[in-house]
């Protein structure tokens, strides 16, 4: 399978494919960033390395790497030439996480996106998605005192 | 099978930069934890035809890596808690800090 000659032209497609998150926020250097961070999170990075990887000016990388750490997505240790990773705890890591597997499904039609979903549903609330979902809606709905007395009023009319 | 979690972590990035990624972008990433281009073709060779494959694009002779079987990719890395690192459901197998075996 090596070495195999694909027998087809460059399409929109093909050139999208090759943008950070398929284009959807430019081809900026902050973008070719977080893709990087967002797909190997255990990593630690440095702006040179990060700027050989990506193909970028160093300044420019250094830039992107302390406006990401200003916004909470990154942390740093070091000050003259520091190591950046990835915020993991962040939700905004995870929705990223999220939109990159979105990006993959437009493009090929496949459903990383919602396999991604179900199993960080079944991790982190215990439960398959549609008994969380069914669960979940109940809780809410007795929990709130406006709700319980509709759902009150409902009955009492039936 | 069981696989290399060094490998687990590739499949991880590969599958977040839309499934492919030229080669030596491929390489360039990994050859800090060691992986080399004959580490990788022994990979794909060892997971056997439709998971990876390596080919030519015509236009720049460029060469692509890319995940053909996204369904098989999926259930590896939620396996191995990589779908959402840190996020996923535990089941004692880690990725982090693992260097590729020599």
């Amino acid at each position: 399978m090596a070495d195999e000659v694909v027998p087809s032209l460059e399409t929109q497609r093909d050139l999208a494919l090759d943008i950070p998150f398929g284009g959807l926020f430019g081809d900026a250097v902050i973008a070719k960033v977080v893709e990087e961070l967002i797909a190997d999170p255990h990593s630690t990075y440095r702006a040179t390395e990060l700027a050989e990887l990506i193909e970028a000016s160093p300044p420019r990388v250094r830039t992107a790497l302390r406006s990401l750490e200003n916004i909470g997505l990154l942390s740093s240790d070091g000050e003259k030439r520091p190591v950046y990773k990835i915020n993991i705890a962040s939700k905004r890591f995870v929705a990223l996480t999220l939109l990159s597997f979105a990006v993959l499904d437009d493009f090929e039609g496949s459903q990383c996106m919602d396999t991604a979903i179900k199993a960080y549903c079944e991790s982190k609330f215990g439960l398959p998605m549609s008994e969380y979902a069914f669960t979940d809606y109940y809780r809410i709905i007795a929990n709130s005192s406006a709700d319980s007395t509709y759902l009150q009023g409902e009955v009492n009319v039936g | 099978m069981t696989l290399d979690p060094l490998f687990i972590r590739f499949i991880g990035w590969l599958k977040k930069h839309r499934s492919r990624q030229p080669l030596p972008k491929c390489l360039k990433k990994w050859r800090k934890d060691g992986l080399t281009e004959d580490k990788l073709e022994a990979f794909i060779e060892a997971l056997g035809n439709g998971h990876i494959w390596k080919y030519r694009k015509p236009s720049g002779g460029e060469e692509i890596v890319e995940i053909l079987d996204l369904d098989w990719a999926d259930s590896i890395l939620i396996e191995y808690e990589e779908e959402i690192p840190g996020h996923n459901v535990k089941r004692g197998h880690h990725c982090q800090h693992v260097k590729w075996k020599k």
